[in-house]
């Protein structure tokens, strides 16, 4: 009896410390000409605003970015600020569940230093207005779409943007329950040894 | 409408963000670009002699579907392998990216649709990548840009004139007279009900040049889509035009005219124009040389019987039912309603000409169907028109309507002052059946009698039983369409005149005459024989003529067609004849030496490119027309030359000895308009078509110029000052050309009289 209760004290301080940390969110828009982005990231909540961001994974056309390398070296996606004042990427990034909230770029080379070959921007600027573009320069991977890019844009948000917290995978949470449970069994034999 | 304002995301904050961009990067500019190819479907008129079949023609904004778009990376003007392409869905949209800032080109085949209709002829549109930059904010964030084919003007402006792209742009807005940012976008989004007609207008014109220029490309004969777009708007190296407007005069030669102390005005605008010195009418008397005019060919017309010369109460004529021979398959329907004689006249003069040719000229192409086929408008401005009358016949005259000269004396308005036969249109039954025939045919203020018919319609007006245009639908600008006796003054304000414009001054204004005060001249009005000024008759007619020349020009000069520095315009001062009969009195297609072993019926050019008679439309004693007549003026004024303050560089002061006719001058106006297509023979009208080549390709049907001693004076050729004299080569001139027109070897330049630039 005791044992148990030692073993759910633990898990609900891993699982409060997980949430504390990071949670997964999925994230899709769809273009109003029907093509899609969809992707997901970790991220902390505040409000309708979502921080710390990191592990992006992002598809368009449910084609997956998986990395790559270029002339500038490897590449991987991080995420960019919009600066609305002077419609530079080096801000701090709005990404939020909200459209009309969002700032950013996802893109796998920094916009402010060379062109991406991958990138997912939603920007709201005062003066002119919401622009959201999915592209894929490469030219010859597995990217490419119609000819040999990609491009998807909308002009004033006429697609539907949805971010939802990921579920979290049951089998993925049995391992962590069995680690925790023989973690303790390990301690109380070692006790009981001793 | 004319703005200056712009929608489109880069002008407010370009200049900034470039220098923001510039500051943080050096990489190349991507383009991430979505759009639509967009244009106008145009229906064309039925052309058709008879009325209750043709149709008018019709422009909406369209979307190409199916149409492959890219960027042209290599700048060639072709979607090569390897280059970002897509395809433009069902609505015209497209969305594409590139990492390298590059040119648009929209490819569209024959497989593509507009507005869900097969594209009948391919098409390259193209959006220079300097008009992508402009709309770009961040290289990052995507730009809407349509690909138009007025976006392709602006890209084929910008090459063949070292514009910037913001200027090429600016000119084309000015040009239509609409906001610069409206001249980027699709027509379909082009909200300004007021700019929608000369962007559609201006879409038509260019999409059937550019379809031109890649049947060139597809010919061989352009090296490139840049190469064939720039032979398009420059056929035959006649430069396109937005409007010409040609000041027909009667019946005299140049030595009459030029540097004559009669006419000192017509003189110096010759002298500061532009001068062809060898210039010839296709026969004698009017009728053939306007008909001529109208369509390239007389079709044996030899004197001046107007078809419906005799078809008034007491006539004898066709519309009398009797003498149906002298109109080849005309029946009744062909032209109803038949010109009225009740409305405007009482009597008939008969007809007392001998040519026995057919003045109805059936199934024949000519420059008003042709304008109309390829979306543009044209205009006959007559003076003097009896009020409300009917142009299918000729002018009354009224003792009610009592005019003022320039001496004071009081007029009564003779007849015919405006004559039927003077109309380069008139004599196609296809002409005056299309539904545009009678609000294109207007009136030309400046006469003895405005002022008094003016009176006449007011009080019409005020009686409760206005005069008003005839068959009129109320799409002139006078919405209440009450007669206006100078409609010309009043389109010249509003823009609404034609492409082609042919001004025909009253046959007092005009060095024709009508007779004195002392002459009947076969009145149709009892009692009305009219009388005309002492400046109507003899060597003053000539200085009134010179003083209307004058006045007219100065009109069009002061309008805001002629000085806004973006549209191309031109006057024409020429006469229908000369006065020459023997001689060289003829040149450039005529019928050499009135060879009456001419084809007895006009030639055609069939499918396969090969030349026989016209049977299905024969015309009767071909062999007598077209005999030539000469040699008379010819002049061109363009708001390009320098003299005119608008800061063109067009040339001025120079001439041009080359020999040229009405074929000639209609050859010209086919190239001018984009209506002919210089590699098909075939598609120049009437014999406008018989260039050197041509007559020596098609000897055997051309047996008048079986044996000819000098082809080329006897072929014809455009106006564009082409061919090189030798040196010593002296010019076959009519005994009444202007001494000054007397040269020997090469011209001092080549320069071509209707240049722009």
């Amino acid at each position: 009896m005791n044992f148990l209760v030692k073993a759910a004290v633990v898990a609900a301080a891993l699982g409060a410390s997980a949430a504390a940390s990071a949670d997964t969110f999925d994230f899709s828009y769809t273009f109003s000409d029907g093509q899609q982005i969809t992707g997901s990231l970790d991220g902390t909540l505040a409000g309708t605003t979502i921080n710390n961001i990191t592990d992006l994974q992002v598809s368009l056309n449910g084609i997956a970015f998986a990395g790559g390398t270029d002339a500038g070296g490897a590449t991987s996606l991080a995420i960019y600020g919009y600066d609305t004042t002077n419609q530079t990427y080096d801000a701090l990034a709005s990404f939020s569940t909200v459209s009309s909230q969002n700032n950013f770029m996802i893109a796998d080379e920094n916009p402010n230093t060379t062109v991406p070959n991958y990138l997912f921007s939603f920007t709201n600027d005062p003066v002119f207005g919401t622009t959201v573009e999915g592209a894929n320069f490469l030219q010859s991977d597995s990217f490419s779409g119609p000819g040999s890019t990609q491009t998807a844009i909308d002009f004033a948000d006429n697609g539907t943007w949805t971010v939802t917290p990921a579920p979290v995978p049951l089998p993925a949470a049995l391992p962590l329950l069995a680690s925790g449970l023989g973690l303790f069994g390990f301690a109380r034999r070692r006790r009981a040894a001793q | 409408m004319q703005s200056n304002s712009t929608t489109l995301r880069p002008t407010l904050v370009a200049a900034a963000v470039a220098l923001a961009i510039g500051s943080t990067s050096a990489f190349a500019a991507p383009s991430l670009v979505k759009g639509t190819i967009g244009g106008t479907y145009f229906t064309p008129p039925v052309i058709s002699d008879n009325p209750a079949t043709a149709a008018a023609s019709s422009t909406v904004p369209s979307v190409y579907a199916g149409a492959k778009v890219c960027f042209d990376l290599n700048d060639n003007g072709v979607c090569d392998a390897g280059e970002p392409y897509t395809m433009s869905s069902v609505t015209g949209s497209f969305t594409l990216s590139t990492r390298t800032l590059a040119p648009l080109v929209a490819e569209i085949s024959t497989s593509a649709t507009n507005n869900g209709h097969p594209v009948v002829n391919r098409n390259v549109f193209r959006v220079k990548a300097e008009q992508i930059s402009a709309a770009t904010v961040n290289p990052l964030l995507a730009v809407a840009v349509d690909v138009t084919p007025l976006t392709t003007e602006i890209a084929r402006s910008m090459e063949a004139d070292a514009l910037s792209f913001g200027d090429a742009r600016d000119h084309l807005a000015q040009r239509l007279n609409v906001a610069s940012d409206e001249v980027l976008l699709a027509p379909t989004k082009v909200q300004d009900l007021a700019a929608q007609p000369a962007i559609y207008q201006e879409s038509v014109v260019d999409t059937g040049r550019f379809e031109l220029a890649a049947r060139f490309v597809d010919r061989g004969t352009a090296s490139g889509v840049k190469d064939g777009e720039q032979q398009a708007m420059n056929l035959e190296s006649i430069p396109r035009y937005d409007n010409i407007f040609i000041i027909i005069l009667e019946n005299k030669d140049s030595s009459v005219i030029y540097n004559t102390q009669y006419t000192p005005k017509i003189t110096a605008l010759l002298q500061n124009g532009n001068q062809f010195y060898s210039y010839y009418a296709t026969g004698v008397p009017s009728e053939p040389n306007y008909t001529a005019l109208g369509g390239g060919d007389d079709w044996s017309i030899s004197d001046d019987d107007w078809w419906t010369c005799n078809s008034l109460p007491g006539g004898t004529g066709y519309n009398a039912g009797s003498n149906a021979s002298n109109f080849v398959s005309a029946t009744a329907i062909q032209d109803l309603p038949i010109p009225s004689a009740t409305s405007v006249a009482t009597g008939s003069p008969g007809c007392g000409g001998s040519d026995a040719a057919a003045h109805n000229i059936v199934g024949k192409p000519n420059l008003f169907n042709a304008l109309s086929s390829h979306g543009m408008k044209w205009r006959v401005y007559s003076e003097t028109m009896t009020p409300g009358q009917d142009p299918r016949i000729d002018s009354i005259g009224s003792n009610s309507i009592v005019g003022t000269d320039a001496d004071g004396a009081s007029l009564t308005l003779p007849n015919q002052l405006y004559r039927v036969k003077h109309h380069p249109g008139m004599a196609f039954q296809n002409v005056r059946s299309a539904p545009e025939f009678y609000t294109s045919n207007r009136t030309l203020g400046g006469g003895d009698w405005d002022a008094a018919i003016a009176a006449k319609v007011q009080a019409s007006v005020q009686a409760g039983t206005p005069i008003l245009w005839p068959n009129s639908s109320g799409v002139r600008n006078d919405p209440t369409s009450v007669w206006n006796v100078d409609q010309f003054s009043a389109d010249l304000q509003s823009g609404d005149v034609g492409t082609y414009n042919f001004l025909v001054p009253d046959q007092c204004d005009d060095m024709h005459a009508v007779g004195n005060a002392t002459d009947t001249n076969t009145p149709y009005v009892s009692g009305a024989g009219g009388n005309t000024g002492a400046d109507c008759t003899g060597n003053a007619i000539l200085r009134r003529s010179d003083n209307y020349v004058q006045k007219i020009v100065n009109e069009i000069e002061a309008s805001p067609l002629w000085t806004n520095p973006y549209r191309r315009v031109a006057i024409v001062v020429m006469f229908d004849e000369g006065s020459a009969t023997s001689g060289y009195r003829g040149c450039c297609g005529w019928n050499t030496n009135n060879n009456s072993n001419i084809g007895q019926t006009p030639l055609i050019v069939n499918a396969d490119g090969s030349t026989s008679p016209d049977a299905a439309y024969p015309v009767p004693f071909y062999y007598k027309g077209n005999p030539g007549h000469g040699e008379s003026v010819f002049g061109v004024i363009t708001n390009q030359q320098p003299n005119q303050g608008n800061g063109g560089t067009a040339p001025q002061q120079q001439f041009d000895s080359d020999y040229y006719s009405h074929f000639s001058f209609v050859r010209t106006l086919q190239d001018m308009f984009g209506l002919s297509d210089p590699g098909q023979p075939a598609s120049y009208m009437g014999r406008s078509k018989y260039t050197e080549s041509f007559i020596a390709a098609n000897l055997l049907n051309l047996p008048e110029y079986n044996g000819s001693a000098d082809p080329h004076f006897d072929s014809v050729r455009p106006m564009n000052h082409a061919y090189v004299f030798p040196a010593g080569a002296v010019r076959k001139q009519a005994p009444s050309a202007a001494a000054a027109y007397l040269v020997t070897g090469p011209d001092p330049t080549q320069t071509n009289l209707w240049a722009l630039k």
